[in-house]
Protein backbone atom coordinates (compact mmCIF):
# COMPACT_ATOMS: atom_id res chain seq x y z
CA UNK A 1 0.00 0.00 0.00
CA UNK A 2 1.01 3.64 -0.49
CA UNK A 3 2.64 5.99 1.58
CA UNK A 4 0.91 8.93 2.54
CA UNK A 5 4.33 11.24 2.50
CA UNK A 6 5.33 9.84 -0.55
CA UNK A 7 2.18 11.52 -2.18
CA UNK A 8 2.87 14.82 -2.93
CA UNK A 9 6.47 13.54 -4.58
CA UNK A 10 4.29 11.34 -6.59
CA UNK A 11 1.62 12.85 -8.14
CA UNK A 12 2.58 16.58 -8.89
CA UNK A 13 4.09 15.68 -11.81
CA UNK A 14 0.86 14.73 -12.69
CA UNK A 15 -0.92 17.82 -12.05
CA UNK A 16 -0.19 19.67 -15.95
CA UNK A 17 -2.06 16.72 -17.17
CA UNK A 18 -4.79 16.57 -14.85
CA UNK A 19 -5.54 20.38 -14.98
CA UNK A 20 -5.67 20.52 -18.90
CA UNK A 21 -8.10 17.36 -18.76
CA UNK A 22 -10.23 19.62 -16.06
CA UNK A 23 -10.27 22.76 -18.09
CA UNK A 24 -11.78 20.45 -20.94
CA UNK A 25 -14.30 18.99 -18.90
CA UNK A 26 -15.37 22.14 -16.70
CA UNK A 27 -14.97 24.32 -19.81
CA UNK A 28 -13.76 27.36 -17.46
CA UNK A 29 -10.63 28.00 -14.80
CA UNK A 30 -12.40 29.06 -11.73
CA UNK A 31 -14.29 25.20 -11.49
CA UNK A 32 -10.95 23.58 -13.12
CA UNK A 33 -8.98 24.81 -10.68
CA UNK A 34 -11.80 23.33 -7.73
CA UNK A 35 -11.86 20.40 -9.18
CA UNK A 36 -8.01 19.99 -9.61
CA UNK A 37 -7.31 20.89 -5.88
CA UNK A 38 -10.59 18.93 -4.80
CA UNK A 39 -9.07 15.76 -6.49
CA UNK A 40 -5.74 16.12 -5.19
CA UNK A 41 -7.24 16.30 -1.63
CA UNK A 42 -9.37 13.35 -1.78
CA UNK A 43 -6.67 11.27 -3.59
CA UNK A 44 -4.33 12.42 -0.66
CA UNK A 45 -6.97 11.11 1.71
CA UNK A 46 -7.05 7.25 -0.18
CA UNK A 47 -3.72 7.39 -0.59
CA UNK A 48 -2.98 4.21 1.56
CA UNK A 49 -5.42 2.56 -0.68
CA UNK A 50 -3.48 2.88 -3.69
CA UNK A 51 -1.54 -0.31 -4.54
CA UNK A 52 2.06 0.79 -4.96
CA UNK A 53 3.14 -0.72 -8.13
CA UNK A 54 -0.54 -0.19 -10.11
CA UNK A 55 -1.22 2.88 -12.68
CA UNK A 56 -0.91 6.35 -10.49
CA UNK A 57 -1.54 8.28 -13.37
CA UNK A 58 -5.23 6.07 -14.17
CA UNK A 59 -6.06 6.16 -10.45
CA UNK A 60 -5.66 9.64 -10.08
CA UNK A 61 -7.71 10.62 -13.65
CA UNK A 62 -10.14 8.21 -12.14
CA UNK A 63 -10.71 10.63 -9.41
CA UNK A 64 -10.87 13.53 -11.73
CA UNK A 65 -13.19 12.23 -13.12
CA UNK A 66 -15.81 11.11 -10.57
CA UNK A 67 -15.16 14.49 -8.71
CA UNK A 68 -16.46 15.79 -12.00
CA UNK A 69 -19.29 14.20 -12.87
CA UNK A 70 -20.94 14.03 -8.81
CA UNK A 71 -19.90 17.75 -8.14
CA UNK A 72 -19.30 19.57 -11.12
CA UNK A 73 -21.63 18.51 -13.89
CA UNK A 74 -24.54 19.42 -12.06
CA UNK A 75 -24.00 22.77 -12.26
CA UNK A 76 -22.80 23.47 -15.80
CA UNK A 77 -24.40 25.66 -18.21
CA UNK A 78 -25.42 23.15 -21.14
CA UNK A 79 -27.45 20.21 -20.90
CA UNK A 80 -25.26 18.15 -22.50
CA UNK A 81 -26.43 14.77 -23.91
CA UNK A 82 -27.41 16.00 -26.66
CA UNK A 83 -26.16 12.96 -29.49
CA UNK A 84 -24.20 13.96 -32.56
CA UNK A 85 -24.83 13.62 -36.18
CA UNK A 86 -22.59 11.06 -37.74
CA UNK A 87 -19.73 12.38 -39.77
CA UNK A 88 -18.08 10.02 -42.84
CA UNK A 89 -14.59 8.47 -41.78
CA UNK A 90 -10.99 11.03 -42.83
CA UNK A 91 -13.77 14.28 -42.77
CA UNK A 92 -10.32 16.32 -42.63
CA UNK A 93 -7.94 14.34 -44.75
CA UNK A 94 -10.71 14.75 -47.51
CA UNK A 95 -11.22 18.06 -47.49
CA UNK A 96 -7.63 18.87 -46.50
CA UNK A 97 -4.86 16.27 -47.35
CA UNK A 98 -3.91 14.28 -50.10
CA UNK A 99 -2.09 14.52 -52.89
CA UNK A 100 -5.24 15.21 -55.55
CA UNK A 101 -6.21 18.58 -53.67
CA UNK A 102 -2.62 19.49 -52.51
CA UNK A 103 -3.92 22.35 -50.82
CA UNK A 104 -1.51 21.89 -48.09
CA UNK A 105 2.18 22.55 -50.01
CA UNK A 106 4.91 22.63 -46.46
CA UNK A 107 5.00 19.95 -43.75
CA UNK A 108 1.07 19.49 -43.07
CA UNK A 109 0.94 19.27 -39.13
CA UNK A 110 3.10 22.72 -39.67
CA UNK A 111 0.05 24.17 -41.68
CA UNK A 112 -2.85 22.31 -39.52
CA UNK A 113 -0.76 24.24 -36.37
CA UNK A 114 -1.07 27.32 -37.93
CA UNK A 115 -4.67 26.77 -39.57
CA UNK A 116 -6.02 25.83 -36.11
CA UNK A 117 -4.66 27.85 -33.21
CA UNK A 118 -5.79 26.89 -29.43
CA UNK A 119 -8.86 28.72 -29.28
CA UNK A 120 -10.29 26.95 -31.71
CA UNK A 121 -9.08 23.46 -31.03
CA UNK A 122 -10.30 23.81 -27.56
CA UNK A 123 -13.96 25.30 -27.91
CA UNK A 124 -14.24 22.56 -31.18
CA UNK A 125 -13.65 20.30 -28.30
CA UNK A 126 -15.57 21.99 -25.56
CA UNK A 127 -18.45 21.61 -27.76
CA UNK A 128 -18.43 18.17 -28.41
CA UNK A 129 -21.11 16.48 -25.83
CA UNK A 130 -19.31 14.68 -22.55
CA UNK A 131 -19.90 11.32 -23.88
CA UNK A 132 -17.56 11.88 -26.74
CA UNK A 133 -15.17 14.72 -25.23
CA UNK A 134 -14.18 12.82 -22.28
CA UNK A 135 -12.62 9.43 -24.57
CA UNK A 136 -11.30 12.46 -26.60
CA UNK A 137 -9.46 14.28 -23.91
CA UNK A 138 -8.27 11.19 -22.23
CA UNK A 139 -6.91 9.09 -25.32
CA UNK A 140 -6.04 12.14 -27.74
CA UNK A 141 -4.58 14.80 -24.78
CA UNK A 142 -3.32 12.41 -22.04
CA UNK A 143 -2.34 8.92 -23.85
CA UNK A 144 -4.61 6.79 -22.38
CA UNK A 145 -5.13 3.37 -23.87
CA UNK A 146 -8.81 2.10 -24.41
CA UNK A 147 -8.38 0.12 -21.57
CA UNK A 148 -7.37 2.85 -19.03
CA UNK A 149 -9.86 5.02 -20.50
CA UNK A 150 -12.69 2.08 -19.98
CA UNK A 151 -11.78 1.73 -16.32
CA UNK A 152 -11.74 5.82 -15.77
CA UNK A 153 -14.80 6.15 -16.89
CA UNK A 154 -16.49 3.07 -15.78
CA UNK A 155 -17.68 1.94 -19.84
CA UNK A 156 -16.86 -1.24 -21.70
CA UNK A 157 -13.82 -1.23 -23.88
CA UNK A 158 -16.28 -1.24 -27.28
CA UNK A 159 -17.98 1.86 -25.86
CA UNK A 160 -14.81 3.46 -25.60
CA UNK A 161 -13.77 2.99 -29.11
CA UNK A 162 -17.15 4.03 -30.85
CA UNK A 163 -17.32 7.23 -28.71
CA UNK A 164 -13.52 8.11 -29.70
CA UNK A 165 -14.26 7.01 -33.49
CA UNK A 166 -17.53 9.39 -33.58
CA UNK A 167 -16.12 11.95 -31.47
CA UNK A 168 -12.56 12.52 -33.81
CA UNK A 169 -15.27 12.31 -36.68
CA UNK A 170 -17.30 15.73 -35.09
CA UNK A 171 -14.39 17.19 -34.08
CA UNK A 172 -12.90 17.40 -37.48
CA UNK A 173 -15.96 18.23 -38.65
CA UNK A 174 -16.11 21.35 -36.37
CA UNK A 175 -12.76 22.27 -36.77
CA UNK A 176 -13.42 22.54 -40.52
CA UNK A 177 -16.42 24.56 -40.15
CA UNK A 178 -14.52 26.95 -38.15
CA UNK A 179 -11.27 26.94 -40.82
CA UNK A 180 -14.39 27.88 -43.45
CA UNK A 181 -16.32 30.62 -41.78
CA UNK A 182 -13.40 32.27 -40.90
CA UNK A 183 -12.27 32.07 -44.40
CA UNK A 184 -8.52 30.29 -43.46
CA UNK A 185 -8.48 27.64 -45.50
CA UNK A 186 -5.68 28.10 -48.31
CA UNK A 187 -7.08 28.78 -52.25
CA UNK A 188 -6.68 25.85 -54.02
CA UNK A 189 -3.83 25.70 -57.00
CA UNK A 190 -5.22 27.38 -59.82
CA UNK A 191 -5.45 24.81 -62.73
CA UNK A 192 -2.91 25.99 -65.17
CA UNK B 1 5.41 4.14 -59.95
CA UNK B 2 5.40 1.22 -57.99
CA UNK B 3 2.93 1.80 -55.80
CA UNK B 4 0.08 -0.83 -55.78
CA UNK B 5 -2.78 1.27 -54.40
CA UNK B 6 -3.04 3.62 -57.33
CA UNK B 7 -6.75 2.41 -56.71
CA UNK B 8 -7.54 4.25 -53.66
CA UNK B 9 -10.42 1.82 -53.33
CA UNK B 10 -8.45 -1.46 -53.65
CA UNK B 11 -9.36 -4.26 -51.26
CA UNK B 12 -5.83 -2.88 -49.41
CA UNK B 13 -6.26 -0.25 -49.18
CA UNK B 14 -9.92 -0.25 -47.70
CA UNK B 15 -8.44 -2.95 -44.95
CA UNK B 16 -5.76 0.03 -43.80
CA UNK B 17 -8.37 2.53 -43.83
CA UNK B 18 -10.84 0.61 -41.95
CA UNK B 19 -8.32 -0.02 -39.24
CA UNK B 20 -6.67 3.56 -38.93
CA UNK B 21 -7.89 4.69 -35.68
CA UNK B 22 -7.11 1.00 -33.91
CA UNK B 23 -3.75 1.33 -35.40
CA UNK B 24 -2.90 4.56 -34.38
CA UNK B 25 -4.03 3.97 -30.58
CA UNK B 26 -1.63 1.07 -30.60
CA UNK B 27 -4.87 -1.35 -30.47
CA UNK B 28 -4.03 -3.91 -33.13
CA UNK B 29 -2.50 -7.03 -32.62
CA UNK B 30 0.74 -7.88 -33.90
CA UNK B 31 -0.49 -9.73 -37.29
CA UNK B 32 -3.04 -7.09 -38.05
CA UNK B 33 -0.37 -4.80 -37.24
CA UNK B 34 2.13 -6.31 -39.85
CA UNK B 35 0.02 -6.24 -42.28
CA UNK B 36 -1.36 -2.91 -42.01
CA UNK B 37 2.62 -1.55 -41.39
CA UNK B 38 3.54 -2.98 -44.28
CA UNK B 39 0.53 -1.74 -46.64
CA UNK B 40 1.31 1.92 -45.53
CA UNK B 41 4.49 1.75 -46.24
CA UNK B 42 4.43 0.86 -49.63
CA UNK B 43 1.16 2.50 -50.59
CA UNK B 44 1.08 6.49 -50.60
CA UNK B 45 -2.23 7.26 -50.63
CA UNK B 46 -2.46 5.32 -47.16
CA UNK B 47 0.78 6.83 -45.88
CA UNK B 48 -0.77 10.07 -46.37
CA UNK B 49 -3.94 9.83 -45.13
CA UNK B 50 -2.19 8.11 -41.88
CA UNK B 51 0.37 10.84 -41.61
CA UNK B 52 -2.41 13.14 -41.87
CA UNK B 53 -4.33 11.40 -38.98
CA UNK B 54 -1.16 11.91 -36.83
CA UNK B 55 -1.00 15.45 -37.72
CA UNK B 56 -4.63 16.08 -36.69
CA UNK B 57 -3.99 14.26 -33.36
CA UNK B 58 -0.63 16.51 -32.68
CA UNK B 59 -2.71 19.50 -33.02
CA UNK B 60 -4.87 19.07 -31.23
CA UNK B 61 -2.97 17.37 -27.70
CA UNK B 62 -0.49 20.19 -28.65
CA UNK B 63 -3.41 22.88 -28.73
CA UNK B 64 -5.33 21.45 -25.45
CA UNK B 65 -2.49 20.88 -23.03
CA UNK B 66 -2.06 23.43 -21.01
CA UNK B 67 0.48 24.23 -17.48
CA UNK B 68 -1.06 24.60 -14.49
CA UNK B 69 -1.28 27.54 -13.06
CA UNK B 70 1.71 27.86 -10.67
CA UNK B 71 -0.43 29.40 -7.76
CA UNK B 72 -2.86 26.38 -7.56
CA UNK B 73 0.42 24.29 -7.66
CA UNK B 74 1.27 25.70 -4.60
CA UNK B 75 -1.76 25.73 -2.95
CA UNK B 76 -2.67 22.09 -3.40
CA UNK B 77 1.31 21.50 -2.36
CA UNK B 78 0.41 23.57 1.00
CA UNK B 79 -2.87 21.77 1.14
CA UNK B 80 -1.07 18.69 1.01
CA UNK B 81 1.84 19.60 3.35
CA UNK B 82 -1.19 21.09 6.31
CA UNK B 83 -2.97 17.57 5.92
CA UNK B 84 1.02 15.62 6.78
CA UNK B 85 0.64 17.82 9.81
CA UNK B 86 -2.78 17.15 11.27
CA UNK B 87 -2.41 13.37 10.86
Amino acid sequence: MADQATFAEDAMPLMDGLYSAAMRMTRNAADAEDLVQETYLKAYRAYERFEVGTNLKAWMYRILTNSYINDYRKKQRRPDESDIDDVEDLFLYRRLGGAETATLSRSAEDELMDLFGEDEVKVALEDLPEHYRLPIVLADVEGFAYKEIAEILDVPIGTVMSRLHRGRKQLQKRLYAFAEEHRLLPDPEPVS
Amino acid sequence: MTNPCDDFDSNECQEALLSIYEYLDGHLEVERRTIIATHIEVCSYCNDTYSFEMHVRKVVSTRCSERVPPALKAKIFDAIQQAQLER
